[in-house]
């Protein structure tokens, strides 16, 4: 027997059918959602004891802790060259994933050829950046490949893949 | 028992102080309204198991950007599928590095099936960079199943990143790029039709050594 | 979105916003109005996505679970249903991952299934499980389309701003599910 088209609207409307959340299932969400409440209560008691004692411990921890991640962090990744032409540029920055796109992180020195330069540490993997001209002209790469679907807000951005290398 | 208190303190620490400078910096690039929708979607992405830098970050590029807020608010909860897509292409697992190069891949055109059989391949090790080759190579004008073959062939052979990570540049080397278009045609290697996306030969940023290029 | 409450109900007499600002100031029973009314909705979708009830109904008690804990986060409480199915599309995605490898596992004996769908074989059971067998061949991002558009009957603004998704992605999405469906069933049935 062929089934066609018309079997296709007896599919959706089987798809339709209602379904019913079991009375369990209720029972279960709502035990969960009280004992959530209960806890939450005990927790804020709990906490407010806490606090006073652990403030000074995690304090220190979290400073040890941070500088060792940010000591680790400088040592990973590659040294990677940006550089772009642009002579009559008063000031050129590059932004990306790797400077969470701020404008202010990365500025490019410009040279005497009047290509602008820097040298930034990139973690391997893929990048995706862009160049900034005198702080409001976006302007890709011209000797990179655009990145895929980088048109999500307009002007497209670059992508560079860093491999692991030498540090 | 004490130390054991201070262990778990310094790494609930380390671990909420990585979650706040995320929240940090979306709260500072955005009004109340827009952070909290956008938190929203993080969170859920979170929840889900799903890495939150990328979604953050692509925020701030529309922040950066001076995109509309509805529009960075719905771009970073289509990213949120998309990286929930890559990690199912992975398997249901990925760093941070590797799905955000999943979805650029996908996103290329490279076929989930790729990315799983790379998986496969690698073992225990990433496809963060077998990924960001693939994605490069469709940016470059190769076509999708090629770049794909490409990539699968090396990673079957057992190349390692640094070496996967010399087949774009390969492509962009002085001596393709005086045919150009033409010479990576006839390897059928490109996609017919009007030149790839804006990549233009002569060189591109150098990986693996600090070696600086310029337009020629 | 609209609630689970048809024609015949007895009338609402709270929306949900204000059962969420009582949920936030501490009546937590007042939650489960809001299970009652999006429960069963959530169930449907959660069944169809997952092809499991079991599998379904852990996704759907986990998701009001997190809505719960969130509920302060809601930004937009007059649409609460679209922000509890944007936690739902999120659980279901991560149990689907979760039993991926069987999903992989019964493509391989979709075969097997095709020479069983016999041309005068049909019976009710077999065409539930031959719907059940097409979606789970669907992409996962198709799958969650047809079934925003197609059963939850909600608009393409209305999957938008659930799914975050621009709406000529989802057009496509649910174009090439439902070519890839009809194309499933045709294959399946014909003689």
């Amino acid at each position: 027997m062929r089934r066609t088209v018309a079997d296709f609207d007896s599919f959706v409307e089987e798809l339709r059918t209602p379904v019913e959340l079991s009375a369990i299932a209720t029972a279960r969400i709502m035990a969960a959602v009280r004992a959530d409440a209960t806890r939450r209560l005990r927790r804020t008691r709990i906490l407010r004891a806490f606090a006073a004692a652990a403030v000074v411990v995690l304090a220190i921890g979290s400073v040890i802790a941070y500088r060792m991640r940010s000591e680790r962090g400088d040592q990973t990744g590659t040294v990677v060259q940006f550089a772009v032409p642009v002579p009559t540029a008063h000031q050129v920055v590059v932004v990306g994933d790797f400077n969470h796109w701020d404008t202010h992180a990365t500025p490019l020195r410009r040279t005497a050829s009047g290509t602008w330069r820097a040298a930034v540490r990139l973690k391997p993997g893929a990048h995706v950046y862009s160049f900034v001209v005198d702080g409001t002209r976006w302007m890709p790469d011209p000797t990179a490949p655009q990145a895929p679907g980088s048109s999500d807000f307009g002007s497209p951005n670059s992508l560079v893949t860093v491999a692991p290398g030498t540090t | 028992m004490k130390y054991a208190v201070v262990v778990l303190g310094l790494a609930v620490v380390t671990v909420r102080v990585d979650a706040q400078a995320t929240d940090d910096r979306l709260r500072d690039a955005f009004d109340a309204q827009t952070y909290a929708s956008l938190h929203a979607v993080v969170d859920s992405a979170r929840a889900a198991g799903l890495p939150a830098e990328p979604l953050v970050d692509k925020a701030l590029e529309g922040a950066a950007k001076h995109a509309s807020t509805d529009r960075i608010v719905a771009v970073v909860r289509d990213l949120s599928a998309r990286l929930a897509d890559a990690r199912s292409a992975l398997g249901g697992s990925g760093t941070s590095e590797e799905l955000s190069a999943g979805t650029a891949a996908l996103r290329a055109g490279i076929a989930p099936t790729t990315l799983a059989e790379l998986r496969r391949l690698r073992h225990n090790e990433q496809v963060t960079i077998p990924l960001a080759v693939a994605a490069e190579l469709v940016a470059r004008g190769v076509r999708p199943d090629s770049a794909s073959q490409q990539v699968l062939r090396l990673a079957a052979a057992g190349a390692r990143d640094v070496e996967l990570a010399a087949l774009p540049r390969s492509l962009a080397s002085p001596s393709v790029a005086t045919a150009g278009a033409s010479a990576a045609a006839a390897a059928g290697l490109t996609t017919p039709g009007p030149a790839s996306l804006g990549a233009k030969s002569g060189g591109n940023v150098q990986a693996g050594k600090s070696r600086s290029h310029q337009r020629p | 979105m609209t609630s689970d409450a048809g024609p015949g109900s007895p009338p609402v007499v709270a929306n949900d916003a204000d059962i969420i600002a009582r949920v936030v100031a501490g009546d937590t029973e007042a939650f489960s109005i809001l299970v009652d009314r999006y429960g069963n909705r959530a169930a449907r979708y959660a069944t169809r996505m997952l092809g499991d009830r079991a599998e379904a109904e852990e996704a759907v008690q986990d998701t009001f679970v997190r809505a719960y804990r969130a509920l302060s986060r809601c930004a937009d409480r007059e649409r609460f249903g679209h922000w509890l199915f944007s936690i739902l599309i999120n659980r279901c995605r991560t149990a689907g991952a979760r039993s991926g490898r069987r999903a992989r596992t019964f493509v391989r004996d979709e075969m097997a299934l095709v020479a069983a769908a016999a041309p005068d074989a049909y019976d009710g059971v077999a065409w539930r499980e031959e719907i059940g067998h097409a979606l789970a061949r669907l992409e996962t991002s198709q799958r969650e389309a047809f079934l925003l558009k197609h059963v939850e009957q909600l608009s393409y603004d209305e999957m938008a701003a659930i799914t975050g998704a621009g709406i000529s992605a989802l057009k496509m999405r649910v174009k090439r599910a439902t070519d890839q469906l009809r194309s499933l069933l045709h294959e399946a049935y014909s003689g």
